[in-house]
């Protein structure tokens, strides 16, 4: 098992999930995160808006296929583009 | 001809007399509205190496055809004039009611030259025109001075587009205020109109705007809406809600917003500075209500009342994307009172918030290293995040009073008065960086230094869209050129036709949306190849202004640090330096120029077509390369 800490900023996208310490099977990617959040809180994120959600792990932007490890930080987030 | 009010205005205001011109159809076809068609007048018409406080020197005030055209997100107009930071070519945009009201006045442009001899505004009213006396406003922030100049006329529909004390100040980071809380900020414009005594232009009217097809129109209108209610829905709504800060939060946690003047990683701000800092509980406790620009179906903007608290206020405007990152992030300041409070205060002096709050985040650097005492900033204890005395150097700013008249002159200016902390600017062209840092999205390191209007992240390029790209991805430097060029073409047309660039994504689903609009407006049938050659043109006669000025590509810089030299050492941006020389390279070979000095071929002008004073002047004898 790996944990990873998740902060999410897109509540319009991420509904109720919450900002914690969640826990994964080892391998586990992105996908495999978000996934498992929607299965946690019973939220499907539809397909139009997982286009428009980015990932940062450890700083470094991700895509959805990244392996996570133990301990890694993700910020989940809507692509923005300021103002 | 459809589109167009029709007409010009030129105002000198040594003299107090105007003209007033026809636009020819070739002139509005090839240059289109705002920047483009404003710096092709100045080119035509102003002297080369005119100073920009100069008698001679020119600025103009132009509208774009979807401005009163009755299309969505059609209400962005463009200051254009010479700048006083670098001397080069200026426009800057805004929206409010301005632009499409004048068109309804009777004018697609308004371009002014001279100088009054005492303080004076115009007022066009349906085509007719006065010069006013200002001395009842001269002196008075920007709102008190709409409603006076509203009162004066009898009209309370009119609307103004004027300077604060700062243009009246001559400062280089002085905007054009329009509609009480819009602005067009970059680059000092404001200070051009002070120089002239030009308090402010009102206008009014209820002139039609004839379009070439108006149920093509009400076609790409129902296809907007049912994609705001449909795929982009979610976009959409976010966007009505929150603003252009609704990206703060995430662009802070990432570094690519600007955190203590581009020094700062994410972890420099507590847990309980993102907390205070956060919008939706803010919002919640201070939002009035929502407002938007003329023909905005989002209405970004929003009113804030504050009723208690250091600052209270009522009906101030809630900051921007850039505004939040300027005076808060920026300067490590968590105090979100003191940045709504900083936002009103520059839109009643007429500061550009971005430059503002960026020249403060210099002085603060140079404080807070030592370089700067606080004697000599007039006993300010100006250490990071102190919401007071960032409120109180803005105020002093605004009064033009002890260390604020230096600082109103922006950070560069600054700098050389006191011989010292060029380390820590962070400027291009002189002008302060917006709120993105390039070091995260290294497109933007071209488009910041080397767009004919530098340091903009309202300029095209590929930079906008990269930023979230994985990092092999965005640092990959080679053969971006074609990329950039197709950025640029897509925000000059944005900008000439006077829509808001907030559109993309959140109201026009693709960028052929713009276009089919300004067919349906102008009837002028824009395909793919005019379409990119309205782009090009619109770029290129911007940045032959300053080439006729002398500038060549050696003569564009942006700050060392800004690009990564040296790198940060920690954060998302750690051990980036971008290579804007090879973007630029790629950039300038995409148009087909010389890529050692930035002058467009004579090959290149010929085919966009519609630059021949360009090229005549560029190339005076028909031979070859002569750059």
């Amino acid at each position: 098992m790996i944990q990873v800490q998740v902060k999410f900023l897109c509540r319009e996208y991420t509904g109720e999930m919450e900002n914690g310490i969640y826990s994964l099977s080892d391998g586990s990617t992105i996908a495999d995160l978000i996934a498992a959040c929607e299965e946690q809180y019973k939220i499907r994120i539809n397909d139009a808006a997982k286009n428009y959600l980015r990932f940062m792990v450890d700083s470094r932007i991700s895509s959805w296929d990244h392996k996570l490890d133990d301990g890694q930080t993700v910020l989940v987030m809507r692509l923005v583009s300021g103002g | 001809m459809y589109g167009y009010a029709g007409k010009m205005l030129f105002v000198d205001l040594t003299s107090k007399t105007y003209e007033i011109r026809e636009i020819t159809e070739d002139l509005a076809k090839n240059y289109l509205g705002g920047p483009a068609l404003g710096a092709k007048i100045l080119y035509d018409e102003m002297p080369p190496h005119t100073d920009a406080f100069d008698e001679k020197s020119m600025i103009g005030f132009v509208s774009g055809p979807a401005n009163a055209a009755g299309v969505v997100m059609g209400g962005r107009y463009t200051v254009v004039s010479k700048s006083p930071v670098n001397n080069r070519f200026n426009d800057a945009n805004s929206g409010g009611d301005f632009g499409p009201t004048m068109r309804r006045s009777g004018f697609d442009a308004i371009f002014v030259k001279g100088i009054a001899d005492k303080p004076v505004y115009l007022y066009i009213n349906n085509g007719a025109v006065e010069f006013k006396d200002a001395a009842a406003v001269w002196g008075k922030p920007t709102l008190e001075t709409e409603q006076i100049i509203r009162n004066e006329l009898g009209q309370e529909n009119i609307c103004v587009a004027l300077i604060g004390p700062a243009g009246e100040n001559l400062s280089h980071i002085a905007a054009v205020m329009n509609d009480g809380h819009r602005a067009a900020g970059r680059g000092g414009s404001g200070a051009v109109m002070g120089s002239k005594k030009l308090k402010g232009i009102a206008v009014y009217g209820n002139q039609k705007i004839e379009v070439a097809d108006r149920e093509k129109i009400r076609s790409i209108t129902k296809e907007i809406t049912d994609y705001t209610k449909g795929s982009g829905a979610q976009q959409f709504s976010a966007m009505q809600q929150y603003g252009t800060p609704l990206s703060y939060e995430t662009l802070v946690s990432i570094n690519n917003t600007a955190i203590k003047n581009f020094f700062g990683i994410p972890e420099e701000l507590t847990d309980e500075m993102k907390q205070s800092l956060s919008l939706p509980p803010k919002d919640a406790a201070y939002k009035q209500r929502s407002y938007g620009c003329n023909a905005c179906i989002i209405k970004c903007g929003a009113f804030y009342d504050i009723p208690n608290g250091k600052w209270p206020l009522k009906h101030a405007g809630r900051p921007e994307y850039e505004t939040f990152g300027a005076f808060g992030s920026m300067l490590l300041n968590a105090d979100f009172e003191s940045i709504v409070m900083c936002n009103h205060m520059c839109n009643e002096f007429g500061f550009d918030t971005i430059s503002a709050g960026a020249t403060i985040a210099w002085a603060m650097h140079c404080y807070n290293e030592g370089v700067l005492s606080k004697e000599e900033l007039d006993g300010i204890d100006l250490r990071w995040g102190n919401s007071d005395a960032i409120v109180e150097l803005l105020r002093k700013m605004g009064a033009a009073e002890g260390v604020g008249k230096i600082l109103l002159a922006g950070s560069v200016a600054a700098a050389e008065h006191f011989g010292k902390g060029n380390q820590y600017l962070g400027v291009a062209g002189g002008i302060e960086m917006p709120q993105h840092d390039p070091r995260f999205a290294p497109g933007l390191a071209r488009t910041y230094k080397y767009d004919p209007t530098p340091a903009r992240h309202v300029k095209g390029g590929y930079g906008p869209a990269q930023g979230f790209a994985l990092p092999e991805v965005k640092y990959d430097y080679e053969n971006k050129g074609q990329g950039d060029v197709e950025g640029v073409i897509h925000q000059e047309i944005i900008n000439a036709g006077g829509f808001c660039m907030i559109a993309d994504g959140n109201v026009f689903q693709n960028h052929s949306v713009p276009v089919r609009l300004l067919n349906a407006i102008t009837g002028f049938a824009y395909d793919e190849h005019s379409k990119a050659n309205l782009g090009v043109r619109s770029y290129t006669i911007r940045h032959a202004f300053n080439l006729r000025e002398g500038m060549r590509r050696k003569d564009f810089d942006i700050s060392p640090r800004m690009i990564g030299k040296p790198p940060m050492e920690e954060g998302a941006n750690a051990g980036v330096t971008v290579d804007v020389e090879k973007l630029a390279d790629s950039f300038f070979q995409a148009l087909h120029w010389h890529v050692e000095t930035a002058v467009p071929t004579k090959e290149a002008l010929a085919a966009v077509g519609g630059l021949e004073q360009v090229a005549n002047d560029l190339y005076p004898i028909d031979r070859k390369d002569a750059v």
